[in-house]
C-alpha cells in the first residue's frame, strides 16, 4: 500500500475507533484493571502516579507539568492531593497483551480519608508506596488497612531507593511485620528516576484480579467523586461495577433518588474525553446537567432509572464535618459576596456544609463545618482567592452533645451557644482513637503529649525498624488544637499519625468566656476541660496581650468561666505615632505611609473599639508551649 | 485652576551629608553649582508657561544648604523669578541657611537680594550633640551667625533645632533651647530627631550602635521645650513649630492649609488645586544631572505625580490640616470621623474648627489616619 493512503487509513481507522493504540476502544473485561496509589504524606504517590502516565504515554514527556493529576491550583502549590483523579492509561505487558489500567489518584490528608475509601472502593488493587527512608508511617498502615477491609490486592513499592538514607531491606521486613504483606514481594524503585516502573506495571497486570461484574447485568456504578464543571454542571466520577453506561441513558442515584439524562459518558487520558460507553469493570465520567454536587454523592450507587438494581452497592456513608468554625468578612458589606462564595464552592465540594450565623462580636456570617484543619483552611484560601473576599475565621471547634435536665438533647458545634450551665445534665465531647507512629526515643514524649491532652492510653506494639505504634483515646477538640504540630515538633518531625473518631464520651466540661475592653467576645468563647481552664484562661489572656496590637486607649483582656475571672492581662495604650516633619515634599510619603497602616487595619476586625486582628481568633489554638 | 502665589525653590547641595537626613542633597561637587543655578534660572522661566503663578506671596529657597550659593548666584535666581513670575509686595522670602555661611557680607547682600526671612539650622548648642549629629559648626558659631543676621537688618529669623538625640538629657536640650531663645528669634522648630530610612543613623540604629531616646523621653523633652516656649511668649501654631505673634512661617502654612504650590529645583514637589476640588502633585526628577538635562532640553523636569479625587484630597488636606495647632476647617468634611475623634480625645472643638488635643499631638498620625481611605 502507498504510504498516503495507508495514513489514509490510519485516520479513518482512529475515527472508527478501531486503532489497537486508541484508548477508546472496548477492552475485554479480562484485560482491564483498576488501581490506586496510596501512601503516608511525602512518600511519593503523586511523582509514581506521573511517572505511570509517562511510561504508558498517557502524557507526552513534554506535557508533563510535575504533578499532572493535581488540577487545582492549591494542590500543586501545597504538593497535596485534595480531590481523586482518574485516568485510564494503556499498557502493552510483556505477555503481549494491551492491558486497560484505570489510574485512580487519593487525597493524602487524614481529613480527606473518606474519599481515599470511597476511591479504593472503585478498585481492586492497591499500590502501596512506602518510602525507603521514612518507612511505614501513621497513614501507611491506616490507608493499607482499608485495602484490606476493601480485599484489594496489594502491590508493595520501596519508592526512593536513590536517596542516601534509603534502607529497602528494612522497609521490607517493615511491610511484612506491620502492614502483613510479604515484603519479599516488594518493588525497589524511585518514582523520581523512573526506577521500578515497567515492574510495577507488570505486577499490576499480574497480580491485579480484572473485574468480575456483568456487562448486561443491571447497572451499579460507584461515585467515588465528584467535581463542578461551570459550563457542563456536575462531573461524576464513575467504576461501573456492574451493567453499562451509555449517553442518553436515564440514571437514578440510589441514595439521593434523583434521576437525570446522561449527556456524556467518558473516560479521562487525564483530560475529558468521550466515548460510547463504559462497561462493567470500566473507570470514566457522565455528565448529566447536575447542577450540584451534592445530587451525585460520593459513595452513591448511580443506575439505570428503567431497570434498576436490585440494591445499591455497599458502604456508602454520609459524611460529617468534624471541625466547625465561623467564618465572617471583615468588611460586612461583603456578607451577600460571601453566601454567593459558599453557595458556588459547595457545588464542587460536597464535604463543605454551613449555615447563616450571627455573632454579637463579628455581625454577620456563617457557621461552616469542615472534615478537618486542612478542609477549613483550604476553603478559607479558596474564598479569599477565588473570590477575592477578605474573611475572619473563628476558632474551630468540635461537636458538643448537650443532655439537658429536661432531658433534651442539643448538638452545639459554637462554644457561645452553649446552655446556662445550670440547666445542662452533661456535656459529651466527639473521642477519636489516635494511631502514632514514632521512633522509640520519641516514645516519652508521645506520651506527655496524649497525656496532656486527657488521652486515654490504649495500646503500644514495637515493630521492626524501632518504630513504635501506639494507640490512645483522645477527645479531638484535644487533636485539633495544635496536637499534629506538637507531635511533629515534639518528634523531630519523625512521628506520624491518623485517627479516627469512635463516638462520643460524657466529660468535665465548661465554657470558658474571654472579655475585651470589658465586653464579652463571643467567637473567643471556648469549651474546655474543668481541670485545664484556669491554666488555658491564662494563657489565652497573655497570648490576646501578645496579638492584639496597642490601640488609642488601654485594652483590658479577662478570662471567665461562669462570670468568675481567671486572668486579666492589659494592652497598654498607644504612646506616640506623629511625624515631625510634613512639609511640601513630604505630603504624599505621609499619606502613602498612613494608608499602608490603614490597609493593615482592615484585615482587623473591629469588636466595640478594638481592632483584632485575624490571629487573635486562632489564639485557642495554641495554648500548649 | 486655582492660582499659585508660593514658591519652592530647592538647593540640593552640603558641604557634607548629615547622616540623619533623608533629603535630596548632594556633597558639593566640583563646577556643579554654576549649571544647576543656570538649570534653576531657565526651569523657573518656563514655569509661567506651564502653571497659572504669580505675584508670589511666598518664596522659600531650601537645601540642601542654599547659603552655599554666592550672593551673585542667589540674586539672579531672585532676579528671575521676580522678573519672570513676579512676586508681590510684602511677599514673605526665606533662604535656609547653615550658620557656617552665615558671614556679614553674606547677610547683607541676601538682605541686598531682597530676602526677609532667615532659617537657620542651629540644630542644638552642645558640642556632643552636634558632633554626633556632623555638623561642622559650634554652638557659640550658631548664636553668633544669628546676631551677625540680625546686624544685617533682618528681624524675621528662625532656628532649627533638634530633641531626642542619643545621650542629650532634657535639661541639656533646654539648654541649648535657653540659649537660642536668649537671641531673640522670631521663630522657632523643635524636631524630633527621627530614624528615617536609608541614612547612616539608620544603619547604626539596626547595628545596635546607636540607641535612640524612648518614646516617653522623646516626648518629655517634646512638651517641656513647648512650656518653655510658650513661657517665651512663643504661639505653639504646628506641631513641630512655634512662633512669636504674626511670624509664623507664611510659606510652610501654605502646605498644611492645602493651597497650592510650586517646587523648582531636583526632586522639588509641587500641588495644583483644579477647580473641581482634584488635586494634582507631582515631583521632578531627583539627579542633578538628569535634572539638569531635561531643563537644558526644554522639557520640563518632572519625574512622576499622582492626580488626587476630590474626596481624597480632602482627605490629604486634612491629614495636614490638624497639624495646624490653632484649629482648622480642614476637618469639616468629615464630621463622623471628626466626632469619633472628639470622643476619643484626641481632637477638640477651637474657634469654628477643631485641633488636636495633647493626645492627638502625640498620635497625629492616627488622626491623620482617619480621613484616609
Amino acid at each position: 500500500m502507498a504510504p498516503a493512503a495507508e495514513a489514509a487509513t490510519f485516520s479513518t481507522n482512529f475515527r472508527l475507533g478501531t486503532l489497537v493504540v486508541s484508548p477508546l476502544v472496548t477492552t475485554p473485561t479480562r484485560l482491564i484493571r483498576a488501581i490506586s496509589v496510596i501512601a503516608h504524606i511525602d512518600h511519593g504517590k503523586t511523582t509514581l502516579s506521573d511517572r505511570l502516565l509517562e511510561f504508558t504515554g498517557t502524557v507526552a514527556k513534554r506535557d508533563m507539568v510535575e504533578q499532572v493529576l493535581d488540577s487545582l491550583d492549591l494542590e500543586r502549590e501545597r504538593g497535596i492531593t485534595i480531590k481523586a483523579q482518574a485516568v485510564r492509561m494503556l499498557y502493552q505487558a510483556s505477555d503481549g497483551e494491551t492491558y486497560q489500567i484505570n489510574l485512580i489518584d487519593t487525597p493524602g490528608h487524614v481529613d480527606f480519608s473518606y474519599e481515599v475509601s470511597r476511591a479504593l472502593a472503585a478498585c481492586d488493587g492497591a499500590i502501596l508506596v512506602v518510602d525507603a527512608s521514612q518507612g511505614v508511617e501513621a497513614q501507611t498502615i491506616a490507608n493499607a488497612h482499608q485495602a484490606q477491609e476493601h480485599h484489594l490486592a496489594i502491590i508493595p513499592v520501596i519508592n526512593k531507593i536513590d536517596l542516601q538514607q534509603a534502607n529497602p531491606e528494612l522497609v521490607r521486613e517493615e511491610i511484612e511485620r506491620v502492614i502483613g504483606v510479604p515484603g519479599s514481594s516488594a518493588i525497589l524503585a524511585s518514582a523520581r528516576q523512573g526506577i521500578g516502573t515497567r515492574e510495577i506495571l507488570e505486577a499490576v497486570v499480574r497480580d491485579v484480579p480484572p473485574p468480575t461484574g456483568d456487562p448486561e447485568g443491571p447497572l451499579q456504578a460507584l461515585v467515588f467523586d465528584a467535581k463542578f464543571d461551570p459550563y457542563r454542571g456536575v462531573v461524576v466520577y464513575v467504576r461501573v461495577i456492574q451493567g453499562t453506561l451509555r449517553a442518553g441513558m436515564r440514571i437514578l442515584m440510589m441514595q439521593t433518588e434523583k434521576t437525570f439524562e446522561v449527556d456524556e459518558v467518558g473516560i479521562f487520558r487525564p483530560e475529558r474525553e468521550p466515548i460510547d460507553e463504559l462497561s462493567a469493570g470500566e473507570v470514566g465520567y457522565i455528565i448529566a446537567n447536575i447542577r450540584n454536587v451534592r445530587d451525585s454523592r460520593v459513595g452513591d450507587t448511580v443506575t439505570d432509572a428503567a431497570r434498576p438494581a436490585a440494591a445499591p452497592l455497599p458502604g456508602y456513608k454520609h459524611v460529617t464535618p468534624m471541625v466547625f468554625a465561623g467564618l465572617f468578612p471583615i468588611d460586612s458589606e461583603q456578607y451577600p459576596a460571601l453566601k454567593e462564595a459558599l453557595e458556588r464552592l459547595q457545588l464542587n465540594d460536597a464535604a463543605l456544609v454551613y449555615e447563616p450565623e450571627t455573632s454579637a462580636a463579628l455581625g454577620f456570617g456563617f457557621r461552616c463545618g469542615f472534615l478537618g484543619l486542612l478542609h477549613m483552611d483550604i476553603v478559607q484560601e479558596r474564598l479569599e482567592r477565588e473570590f477575592n473576599l477578605s474573611l475572619l475565621t473563628t476558632a474551630p471547634t468540635v461537636e458538643y452533645r448537650v443532655r439537658l435536665r429536661t432531658g433534651e438533647e442539643l448538638a452545639v458545634d459554637n462554644p457561645d451557644h452553649l446552655p446556662n450551665p445550670s440547666s445542662i445534665e452533661a456535656i459529651s465531647e466527639p473521642m477519636v482513637l489516635a494511631t502514632i507512629v514514632t521512633p522509640s526515643t520519641y516514645v516519652g514524649n508521645m506520651m506527655e503529649l496524649s497525656q496532656e491532652r486527657r488521652g486515654q492510653f490504649l495500646n503500644m506494639e514495637y515493630q521492626p525498624g524501632d518504630r513504635v505504634l501506639i494507640t490512645y483515646r483522645i477527645p479531638l477538640g484535644e487533636i485539633i488544637h495544635d496536637y499534629y504540630d506538637q507531635l511533629k515538633s515534639r518528634s523531630k518531625g519523625y512521628a506520624s499519625l491518623d485517627y479516627e473518631l469512635v463516638g462520643f464520651e460524657e466529660g468535665e466540661l465548661v465554657k470558658l468566656d474571654v472579655l475585651v475592653a470589658g465586653s464579652p467576645v463571643d467567637a473567643l468563647s471556648m469549651i474546655v476541660h474543668r481541670d485545664k481552664a484556669q491554666q488555658q484562661g491564662r494563657r489565652l489572656a497573655e497570648k490576646l496581650k501578645a496579638l492584639i496590637p496597642r490601640q488609642l486607649f488601654e485594652v483590658p483582656i479577662q478570662a471567665a468561666i461562669g462570670g468568675k475571672v481567671v486572668a486579666r492581662e492589659t494592652v497598654p495604650a498607644m504612646r506616640k505615632d506623629v511625624l515631625a516633619k510634613c512639609y511640601g515634599g513630604d505630603v504624599t510619603r505621609k499619606r502613602k505611609l498612613l494608608e499602608k497602616q490603614k490597609e493593615g487595619k482592615k484585615r482587623m476586625k473591629r469588636v466595640g473599639n478594638v481592632e483584632i486582628p485575624q490571629e487573635a481568633f486562632m489564639a485557642v489554638l495554641s495554648l500548649d508551649k | 485652576m486655582e492660582r499659585i502665589h508660593s514658591l519652592y525653590v530647592h538647593i540640593p547641595f552640603c558641604t557634607w551629608v548629615c547622616k540623619y537626613c533623608d533629603f535630596t542633597a548632594y556633597p558639593v561637587l566640583q563646577g556643579m553649582i554654576p549649571p544647576y543655578v543656570d538649570a534653576l534660572a531657565a526651569e523657573i522661566a518656563q514655569v509661567p508657561q506651564r502653571y497659572p503663578i504669580g505675584p508670589l506671596r511666598t518664596v522659600f529657597i531650601g537645601g540642601g544648604t542654599p547659603s552655599l550659593l554666592t550672593p551673585e548666584q542667589l540674586a539672579r535666581l531672585l532676579e528671575t523669578i521676580r522678573q519672570r513670575i513676579g512676586i508681590a509686595t510684602a511677599a514673605e522670602i526665606t533662604i535656609e541657611a547653615n550658620p557656617s555661611n552665615i558671614t556679614s557680607a553674606y547677610a547683607a547682600a541676601w538682605r541686598k537680594a531682597g530676602v526677609t526671612r532667615l532659617s537657620i539650622g542651629v540644630q542644638s548648642l552642645l558640642p556632643a550633640a552636634l558632633r554626633f549629629l556632623e555638623r561642622l559648626h559650634s554652638g557659640g558659631e550658631a548664636l553668633q551667625a544669628i546676631r551677625v543676621a540680625r546686624q544685617a537688618g533682618f528681624d524675621n529669623i528662625g532656628c532649627d533645632l533638634l530633641y531626642g538625640i542619643p545621650g542629650v538629657s532634657t535639661a541639656e536640650w533646654l539648654e541649648s533651647l535657653d540659649g537660642v531663645l536668649a537671641e531673640q528669634p522670631a521663630h522657632v522648630s523643635a524636631y524630633e530627631l527621627t530614624v528615617e530610612q536609608g541614612t547612616r543613623l539608620a544603619q547604626e540604629v539596626r547595628s545596635g550602635a546607636v540607641v535612640m531616646p524612648d518614646n516617653e523621653e522623646q516626648l518629655g523633652q517634646y512638651w517641656a521645650a513647648d512650656r518653655r516656649l510658650a513661657d517665651e511668649g512663643f504661639v505653639h501654631y504646628e506641631i513641630s513649630n512655634w512662633s512669636r505673634p504674626g511670624f509664623e512661617s507664611r510659606h510652610n502654612l501654605t502646605y498644611w492649609e492645602y493651597r497650592p504650590y510650586l517646587g523648582c529645583g531636583v526632586g522639588a514637589h509641587s500641588l495644583l488645586r483644579h477647580a473641581d476640588s482634584r488635586s494634582e502633585r507631582f515631583w521632578n526628577v531627583k539627579g542633578v544631572k538628569a535634572y539638569i538635562d531635561a531643563v537644558k532640553e526644554g522639557t520640563n523636569p518632572v519625574a512622576d505625580g499622582e492626580t488626587l479625587s476630590a474626596a481624597r484630597a480632602a482627605g490629604e488636606a486634612a491629614m495636614v490640616g490638624v497639624r495646624l495647632l490653632q484649629g482648622t476647617r480642614a476637618v469639616d468634611p468629615f464630621p463622623v470621623e471628626r466626632d469619633h475623634l472628639v470622643a476619643a480625645g484626641l481632637l477638640a472643638p477651637a474657634g469654628e474648627g477643631v485641633c488636636l488635643t495633647t493626645r492627638g499631638v502625640e498620635l497625629a498620625n492616627q488622626v491623620g489616619a482617619a480621613f484616609l481611605r
